[in-house]
């Protein structure tokens, strides 16, 4: 029929890990899949965590986890990821505009910076939750 | 085509400070199975005071450690907050580990019971 379906009861998935600094600025900021295309998936992310190793973040302007078209789902400016702080979707610091919205069919999902390179940190851990749609 | 993110699970309960002090196990050990740590929050029925902390842990490693002054009576406390030590969130705890939520230090004073919320991935051990 086409139409997108959801299962009645579904189930959250977890994506989570670490990226190093170069991850974050790979693809000339694009940076890094943490979750691949599927298609005909529809990806929701319904929350994330995001927590900086090393020291303070420098010279990019926000580091953003998108889908893999561009789409922001939560932008942080680098100032809020002090040292080995965990910083929650919905704190101080970021935005979540689409958190909580279906991203573009087929679409993954991806974090890197905005602006610049990103400067002095070791590596970003995250931890992000989302379900799927078909 | 096979989705490549775990799907997240969840132990959720309740413990009266006895057991937490004794540790309680939320998650049982599994052979092969290895099992990350990604998000806590705990919830103390009267405050924690005495005891150092409330540690999510597999008995080697603590995943998320909770110290008595963030656990006030009531008070709903997420990992990450003020009081709170996460060095090890997200990180794989060793193959076939279980997890449990374990007082440090002295037992726990005042408080009757901790309740917990662990948001958890398994994955497999890869063959050898």
């Amino acid at each position: 029929m086409g139409a997108t379906t959801t299962p009645p009861f579904p189930k959250t998935r977890v994506a989570s890990g670490n990226l190093v600094r170069a991850s974050l600025n790979a693809a000339s900021g694009a940076g890094t899949v943490i979750v691949p295309d599927s298609a005909g998936r529809t990806i929701t992310v319904i929350d994330v965590w995001m927590r900086n190793v090393g020291g303070n973040i420098g010279g990019a302007t926000a580091i953003v986890l998108e889908d893999t078209a561009g789409t922001d789902v939560m932008s942080t400016t680098v100032g809020t990821f002090d040292s080995n702080v965990l910083v929650r979707a919905g704190a101080s610091g970021t935005t979540v505009t689409n958190l909580g919205v279906a991203l573009g069919k087929g679409k993954g999902l991806r974090i890197g910076r905005t602006v610049s390179d990103a400067t002095t940190t070791t590596s970003l851990d995250y931890c992000v939750l989302y379900k799927i749609a078909n | 085509m096979a989705l490549t993110s775990p799907q997240l699970r969840t132990a959720r309960g309740s413990a009266l400070v006895a057991a937490i002090d004794a540790g309680v196990t939320i998650i049982p050990a599994a052979p092969a199975r290895i099992i990350t740590v990604v998000d806590v929050w705990m919830r103390s029925t009267g405050s924690t005071d005495t005891c150092d902390s409330v540690d999510v842990t597999d008995g080697h490693t603590v995943f998320a450690s909770f110290e008595d002054a963030a656990l006030t009576n009531g008070a709903l406390k997420r990992i990450g907050a003020a009081n709170t030590a996460f060095t090890n969130l997200g990180t794989a705890a060793a193959s076939g580990h279980g997890i449990q939520v374990k007082t440090a230090g002295a037992g726990i004073g005042t408080a009757t019971a901790i309740e917990y919320c662990v948001h958890y991935k398994v994955s497999s051990k890869a063959a050898a």
